[in-house]
């Protein structure tokens, strides 16, 4: 997309990660970096952190709660209550997840991303 | 009857539009099966690029936005939205397909609002996106559409990409590139291209089941008609088998 016109525009940039690797993994492979370090501010490793948005080469997104979602939308009050549950009130993204079919759902939408899906 | 449905007609004419060689730049739905459709039959070096960055991939299903990742599924390139414009601005680009609520004669498009105050939108849509920029600097922009009076307006509530603007060379005199601009509308009833110098909306073929006059009376603006008007080529064998086996078996784009 364009992540590193937007991080290279933006005052303060918050970068999640799906997994920290090491220094010298960066290395190796200088011409994969688009973003350098003195673009980013904070970094948190967020495993799955995507979801529901699709992570290229790891998961699919997730178009049946997307759809559940956007259908929720066009009554406010009872996607003020699905926002308030699903978003305000959870403790951290973790719970937010489980709450969505946690790992078992993200297993799933990994097949999907590999075209490993057989159904 | 026709054992075809309107959308398979539609994505069949704009995939013979698509010529072999050709670049064309389009989002998800109905331009992109039209896109593997040509690349299926007759196109095999048809360059598809998404505007999110996605360049010539192969891909293996279609895709459900412009940025997922089937979007650069064994490409040629994972490029970003600037690069994409930037090919367009070069005019690297062939073709591109937009979409809209409210068209008018010299094919600018409404993908904005419907209303007359810009502020107060009484139906406010997802416009411009990339439509705008698509639309400015590719050289041909095609449009597939259901055609109805509300839709063909004589004057549209806001032109969110422009077309031949008021006609002749208003276009170009804007400061756009010269050459580029609406080239096809397909409709469930006609194929429009555009006239020479005035550059009005000019009816150039008739899809079957329909007659002059249906496809005057659905729209909001005189038509111009070609000497020659033609009946559409209807979908072949060959492209509908293509269209539904391969390109759309879960049949999201042409219906059940």
């Amino acid at each position: 997309m364009s992540d590193q016109d937007l991080a290279k525009a933006a005052k303060r940039v918050i970068l999640t990660t799906e997994r920290i690797i090491p220094n010298e993994k960066i290395r190796q492979n200088p011409e994969a970096t688009f973003i350098p370090f003195w673009c980013v501010d904070a970094v948190i490793e967020v495993p799955y952190g995507s979801y529901p948005g699709n992570m290229p080469y790891e998961y699919f997104s997730d178009e049946e709660y997307l759809k559940k979602w956007l259908n929720l939308e066009k009554d406010p009050a009872e996607f003020k209550k699905f926002f308030k549950k699903q978003i305000l009130d959870t403790k951290n993204f973790y719970e937010y997840l489980d709450m969505n079919g946690g790992i078992e759902r993200m297993i799933k939408l990994r097949a999907i991303e590999h075209l490993t899906d057989k159904k | 009857m026709a054992d075809y449905n309107p959308m398979e007609l539609m994505i069949c004419v704009a995939a013979r539009n698509l010529e072999d060689g050709a670049t064309v730049v389009v989002g998800t739905g109905a331009p992109c099966a039209a896109a593997m459709l040509a690349q299926k039959t007759h196109s095999p070096n048809l360059t598809v690029m998404f505007e999110a960055g996605g360049v010539a991939p192969i891909l293996p299903a279609m895709p459900i936005s412009v940025g997922d990742s089937r979007t650069f599924h064994k490409a040629i390139m994972a490029s970003s939205m600037p690069e994409i414009m930037e090919t367009c601005q070069r005019g690297m680009v062939d073709y591109t397909f937009l979409g809209g609520a409210q068209i008018d004669m010299y094919g600018n498009i409404n993908s904005t609002m419907i209303g007359n105050d810009h502020a107060k939108p009484k139906v406010r849509f997802p416009g411009s996106g990339g439509a705008n920029d698509l639309a400015s600097l590719c050289w041909r922009t095609m449009m597939m559409t259901p055609q109805d009076a509300k839709r063909f307006t004589e004057k549209i509530n806001f032109i969110t990409s422009p077309g031949y603007l008021t006609g002749g060379n208003s276009r170009y005199e804007a400061g756009l590139p010269k050459g580029t601009g609406p080239y096809r509308i397909i409709t469930n009833m006609a194929i429009m291209g555009f006239e020479e110098t005035s550059k009005r909306m000019k009816v150039l073929n008739v899809n079957p089941g329909y007659s002059r006059k249906d496809i005057q009376d659905n729209c909001g603006f005189e038509l111009f008609w070609a000497d020659k008007i033609t009946d559409t080529d209807p979908p072949h064998a060959d492209e509908l088998r293509i269209l539904r086996d391969e390109v759309d078996p879960h049949r999201y784009i042409i219906g059940r």
